[in-house]
């Protein structure tokens, strides 16, 4: 484990590091505005683009016409790079203006006139029920005989919890770049997650091959699931008109423009009844979960199977139906969003715990070690089996160090005795399922390019969003070849160095594509070992590049099946462990294999191994581990005016060894803050006719630096109980968001304090206004 | 204007420009970024000295500042640092080093906003606290960190390391030719935008009579955002930053005098005696990048409903001064607005001052800001609460609610009722009553009418508790 610091940062801290918008303008090159609808649904009659081309400066105007292909998606090909004939929500793209410059376009914008015929919009979940507006047929996952369980249990909870979409306000906005090529062919730097897909959506809407296309990934200011499948139009805009104009195209959006444009983290409202025994046992659970998809598919459909898949989170549920549907609204589509569907799946079955205990009088955290998986409680409803025994550990200890009892005493002494605030604390677990859920996304491959003077060029199909993938691999790399960390850097990722690369997604980017950089790495470090085996072997005289350069050598003839395990790799060095003497500098090696023609480049190859997971019955082993942990969370609200106030926050997180800690650590306080923000402040408000008022940060509230837990204690189980995965690492990029729901359930906690009616049902995200109007 | 110690001089239609793009797209300096485009982020952040202007005691000359939306024309005679002026001699500053050791920089985007930030911080401050890092990057935000290790990179920075912005970038020749230049009267124009530079109020009455379309330009807070969401074109405009008595406050007869170009952090910096409970809560008002450079007036003339300030100049009994062509009058503030947006202001009329009362012995003054987030949050309601309280009964009260109505209300019947009562929880509900029947709030994306009705509610019993009556 290390804690070098992220292999960006010392040009973060400068601005020096290069973002899409950050590129020099090369001569000719065109800016690009959109142009959205003003409606939420209704049929395209005209766009007037006279008025607007008029404008000096203005290069030209596209439309769907203009595409090959006008329609993608990554599961279901349903939406269109420009509406054709039907608009299915505010903020669509409905066509493309290249001018020469900003002026020219703000001049040119405001002209284009679009003539629509409204229709009635579906703007909530509980409308496209009633008008069966649905994509894809119902999903079912089921163990057991829930309705006998539920029939025969001593007490029954009938309820429903509403979650709301969330903005992924990644700080830098979509972004691409085109930059037209010789014989049609197109370069395209993106700020995505997917160059693969870019690549090949390009490629279909302007009706080249893949092999004409290249999609190229530096950084992304920020992605968060956001750019997984959504930076696609905006490059295909800026591919189009590099195209067309043989000139590079710009689009970088707004703020406004994207937080209108894109979509976010689907709103589910979940239906739910459970069994339980006196002593809050479960025996039963029947869950309805309904998403909103918004307009088009997206990737709603592996959204709602991840949901499905985590309403067990830690808990053994023995009597089990889970039902999900997907409803087609007229918002943005919904989206990829850290967590995925994992945390609307969570906060049902976390939500329940805390009605139980509530209704039984109980603590919750009781409840929970009591439910958690242990012993032979161990199978998942989709039939996979928990092998590690974890959470009965992870709840004690962190009972023990957030000293949850005394607290819990204390909170209750408070709420009887304060006249202003009323307190509530709560701890909630996560157990994230490590894989994609569609078995083929589990493979990811890396190039490793090992040059003369030691250092070492990786590219990999990971795409870098500030999560410290990069740190990850040269970490991983740098100990293979047993060089320092800055000796590696890993390049740009790029559609022609790695291909069918899949979205840097599902918090498995370091696992998929550090274990093939490091499988690639051990290829060229074996065939080091058997040129080193000859090069103590053979005289000094006949060592170098002179003897090699002269024909005096006999060239080494080595068999790359065989190995040499004596020879180890220490401090830039390489010696005989059987003959210690021998012992030579790394680079000396290096240039050995080079001279006498051995290759010093590698392809490394990896996929999850044994996971299978069958969509139609909904069982089998989706997961090729799980990343778990438990949080705590204490929050003040304000009587008067309903402000909330995290005092306390204790997370304890199973990361296995994490390859760097001041990454891993990032990542936990990011997730949870991210998550905080998702649980509270952030408040999605449309307007009637479904177009999004809150469009910047003045009025959508992200967590500023004020909102932090006034404590935050952060702790890692280091353990050795992943054997399986690259260095007995886990993943963690998306699981620590999931423990902001203890917040949520901490204010619920609170809420019932002062509650006349009970349970307390508050949606979340639990606003100022949520949690006055239901203070009593 | 100079730009990393770097003589400056803007012409034609670039003056137009926001410094940012200025910076990003003609100095091809990108390390300043832009997000939101209406200073509600800080990644655009930016530090700015004018010597021409006098600086409160202790204050820094470098403030931190919001590029985004500011017109280069009201950074004439500025200098400006920007991320690429923070190295030390090619090396990376302190603050850098910690932001980098301490992992504060994850995807980057944010990164330099927090480096110029924390670097404002450690101009005045060599200790600092949690508390005081958070209080001087609540203008930023960060998406990727969770903030927790850019506050651990705050407290591992040794500000002695530092070498002060003003020994590189106001060396006493930059400071010399700024002077002049803050002092010197301009025009621009272009066929498509004009902007004027007076140094003397009578020509400002002259030439928004001349120019019936011409918007007088202070800190572009509320105006560069309008123009950045090509909300307005901004095609005629008027700086006062060049006239120096608007920057000035004056003391006399137990009132303070606050001049136009006067920004709310030089009346935190300067008049926390004689208006203590203002002060402290202007802490919630925006970010350090907006009150560096906000004025009060603005915030008076925008004439918004929610304008955080307006209750507390309500209750106060503030006095603007209103400058016209040939003659200058004042207004009390509770007759300043005609109706939403709408002000007493004439054709040719600017506000110069606003004289605002001090708080006396006898005088307690309660404030409350009610948003979604506590920090850099536009207001749902906003209450000032004045009382004198006699021996058992109130002498006098005043209470002024903001969000609740077309313009910021004063509740006469409340206060009629509420006046020689005592704060008992009988008067309390019966004065709830009255106060719901004198506001009308509405419901809009920041909340709905019964949240604000109930908290509207529900301020007044915590100013009943708070002022020490229901205890």
């Amino acid at each position: 484990m290390t804690s070098a610091p992220h292999d960006s940062s010392h040009t973060h801290v400068t601005g020096e590091s290069e973002f899409i918008d950050d590129r020099p303008f090369v001569a000719g090159e065109l800016v690009v505005g959109i142009v959205c609808s003003q409606v939420a649904r209704g049929k395209l009659v005209q766009i007037d683009l006279k008025k607007a081309l008029a404008v000096p400066g203005v290069v030209g105007a596209y439309t769907a016409k203009d595409l090959s292909e006008n329609y993608w998606g990554t599961i279901f090909q349903d939406q269109p790079i420009f509406a054709a004939e039907d608009i299915n929500y505010f903020g669509e793209p409905l066509c493309a203006l290249a001018c020469e410059t900003p002026e020219a376009l703000r001049k040119a914008r405001r002209l284009v006139e679009v003539k629509v015929t409204p229709l009635v919009p579906i703007l909530s979940i509980a409308e496209a029920r009633k008008k069966m507006s649905f994509i894809a047929p119902p999903r079912v996952i089921q163990k057991g005989n829930v309705e006998d369980a539920l029939k025969n249990a001593p007490h029954r909870i009938k309820g429903k919890i509403e979650m709301a979409g969330q903005e992924h306000f990644y700080l830098e906005s979509q972004a691409a770049i085109a930059y037209p090529g010789e014989a049609g062919q197109i370069a395209i730097h993106s700020s995505t997650q997917h160059p693969t897909e870019i690549q090949h959506v390009v490629a279909h809407a302007l009706g080249l091959s893949y092999s004409d296309v290249v999609c190229i990934v530096k950084r992304m200011g920020g992605a968060f699931g956001g750019k997984e499948s959504q930076g696609v139009p905006f490059a295909v805009i800026a591919a189009l008109i590099a195209k067309r104009t043989g000139r590079a195209a710009r689009v970088v959006i707004t703020k406004d423009e994207d937080m209108v444009i894109t979509g976010k983290r689907n709103p589910f409202e979940n239906d739910y009844e459970v069994g339980f025994d006196n002593d809050g046992r479960i025996l039963g659970l029947k869950v309805n979960m309904f998403s909103d998809s918004g307009a088009y598919a997206d990737l709603s459909t592996a959204i709602m199977e991840r949901a499905m898949l985590h309403c067990d989170n830690a808990y053994f549920i023995p009597h089990i139906k889970i039902e999900g549907l997907i409803c087609r609204t007229n918002f943005s589509p919904t989206t990829a969003f850290r967590g995925f569907g994992g945390p609307k799946g969570v906060a049902t079955i976390e939500n329940i715990l805390e009605e139980i205990a509530e209704y039984l009088k109980k603590d919750a955290l009781d409840i929970r070690e009591l439910n958690c998986y242990q012993g032979t409680n161990n199978v998942t409803p989709y039939g996979q089996t928990i092998t590690q025994e974890i959470f009965p550990r992870l709840f004690k200890q962190l009972r023990k160090t957030s000293n949850y009892d005394q607290r819990k005493k204390e909170v209750a002494d408070f709420n009887r005795v304060s006249k202003t605030h009323v307190r509530g604390l709560s701890m909630t677990a996560v157990k994230f399922g490590i894989s994609f859920t569609t078995r083929f996304l589990n493979q990811g491959s890396a190039l490793v390019n090992l040059h003369l003077d030691g250092t070492v060029q990786v590219s990999t199909g990971a795409t870098e969003m500030g999560q410290g993938v990069n740190t990850k691999i040269s970490t991983i790399v740098a100990e293979v070849f047993a060089i320092p960390q800055n000796a590696v850097f890993v390049m740009p990722t790029s559609t022609e160095k790695i291909h069918n690369t899949s979205p840097t997604a599902a918090s498995s980017g370091s696992d998929i594509n550090g274990s093939a950089a490091q499988l690639a790495a051990e290829t060229i470090k074996r065939r080091l070992q058997l040129v080193a085996d000859k090069l103590f072997n053979t005289p000094k005289e006949l060592r170098g590049r002179k003897p090699a350069v002269m024909g005096l050598a006999e060239e080494f003839n080595i068999v790359e099946s065989n190995s040499a395990d004596h020879i180890e790799f220490e401090n830039e060095f390489v010696f005989n462990r059987s003959n210690p003497g021998d012992r030579v500098p790394l680079k000396e090696v290096i240039e050995a294999a080079y001279l006498n023609r051995i290759s010093l480049g590698a392809h490394g190859y990896y996929r999850y191994p044994g996971i299978h997971y069958n969509k139609e019955t909904g069982q089998g082993n989706p997961f090729f581990y799980f990343t778990n942990g438990v949080g705590a969370s204490e929050v003040s609200i304000d009587r008067f005016t309903g402000e909330v106030k995290v005092l306390r926050t204790d997370i304890l997180m199973d990361l296995g060894r994490p390859i760097n800690h001041g990454v891993d650590y990032g990542q936990t306080t990011g997730a949870f803050i991210q998550g905080l923000g998702w649980v509270t402040t952030e408040k999605l408000y449309y307007n009637k006719d479904g177009s999004l008022l809150t469009r910047s940060p003045s009025t959508y509230k992200i967590p500023s630096v004020q909102d932090i837990p006034r404590i935050f204690n952060i702790d890692f189980l280091i353990n050795d109980e992943n054997r399986k995965n690259l260095s007995g690492s886990k993943a963690v990029g998306e699981p620590p968001l999931l423990l902001a729901i203890s917040v949520w359930t901490a204010i619920k906690n609170a809420l019932s304090a002062s509650a006349r009616k009970k349970p307390v049902t508050i949606k979340l995200p639990a606003t100022q206004e949520e949690i006055l109007m239901n203070l009593y | 204007m100079y730009i990393n110690g770097n003589a400056t001089r803007v012409f034609g239609a670039d003056v137009f420009l926001p410094l940012s793009s200025y910076l990003r797209y003609k100095l091809y300096k990108t390390g300043t970024k832009v997000v939101c485009a209406e200073g509600d982020c800080g990644a655009c952040s930016v530090l700015v000295a004018f010597p021409e202007r006098k600086i409160a005691k202790g204050a820094p000359e470098f403030k931190v500042m919001n590029s985004c939306i500011s017109p280069l024309y009201i950074l004439d005679g500025a200098s400006v640092v920007t991320i690429e002026g923070l190295k030390n001699e090619g090396s990376s500053s302190e603050v850098q080093k910690k932001m980098t050791e301490c992992f504060g920089s994850q995807c980057g985007f944010c990164t330099p906003g927090f480096v110029v930030a924390m670097t404002a911080m450690f101009e005045c401050h060599k200790k600092v606290d949690a508390s005081k890092v958070k209080n001087f990057t609540t203008g930023n935000l960060c998406r990727c960190t969770g903030y927790e290790p850019i506050i651990a990179a705050g407290l591992a920075v040794d500000a002695t390391k530092l070498r002060p912005l003003s020994k590189s970038y106001l060396t006493p020749q930059i400071k010399k030719e700024l002077i002049s230049i803050g002092r010197t009267e301009f025009e621009i124009e272009t066929p498509e935008k004009q902007v004027l530079g007076p140094t003397t109020v009578s020509q400002v009455s002259n030439f928004l009579i001349e120019n019936k379309l011409i918007r007088i330009v202070s800190a572009a807070t509320d105006l560069g955002v309008q123009f950045n969401k090509e909300k307005i074109d901004l095609e005629k405009t008027i700086t006062l930053h060049h006239i120096p008595g608007l920057f000035e406050i004056s003391k006399n007869k137990g009132a303070v005098s606050i001049g136009a170009k006067v920004t709310l952090a030089t009346i935190q910096e300067t008049l926390t005696k004689e208006l203590p409970t203002f002060c402290r809560f202007l802490n919630v008002f925006a970010s350090p990048q907006i009150r560096n450079v906000a004025t009060l007036v603005g915030n008076i003339v925008n004439a918004s409903p929610i304008g955080d300030t307006l209750p507390y100049l309500f209750v106060s009994g503030a006095i603007v001064e209103i400058q016209g062509l040939k003659s200058c009058r004042e207004v009390p503030i509770i007759n300043f607005y005609k109706g939403y947006k709408k002000t007493a202001l004439l054709p040719g009329e600017w506000i110069s001052r606003v004289i605002v009362p001090q708080q006396t012995e006898h005088e307690e003054i309660y404030l409350y800001k009610v948003s979604q987030r506590r920090d850099l949050d536009i207001s749902s309601v906003v209450a000032a609460f004045y009382i004198q309280k006699g021996p058992q009964k109130i002498n006098d009260i005043k209470i002024a609610y903001g969000g609740v109505g077309p313009t910021v209300l004063r509740l006469p019947k409340t206060e009629t009722y509420l006046t020689r009562q005592r704060l008992s929880p009988g008067t309390l509900s019966a004065a709830q009553k009255i106060l719901q029947s004198e506001i009308t709030p509405i419901s809009d994306l920041r909340a709905s009418e019964a949240f604000r009705r109930k908290v509207s509610s529900n301020l007044l019993e915590k100013f009943y508790l708070e002022s020490g009556a229901l205890a």
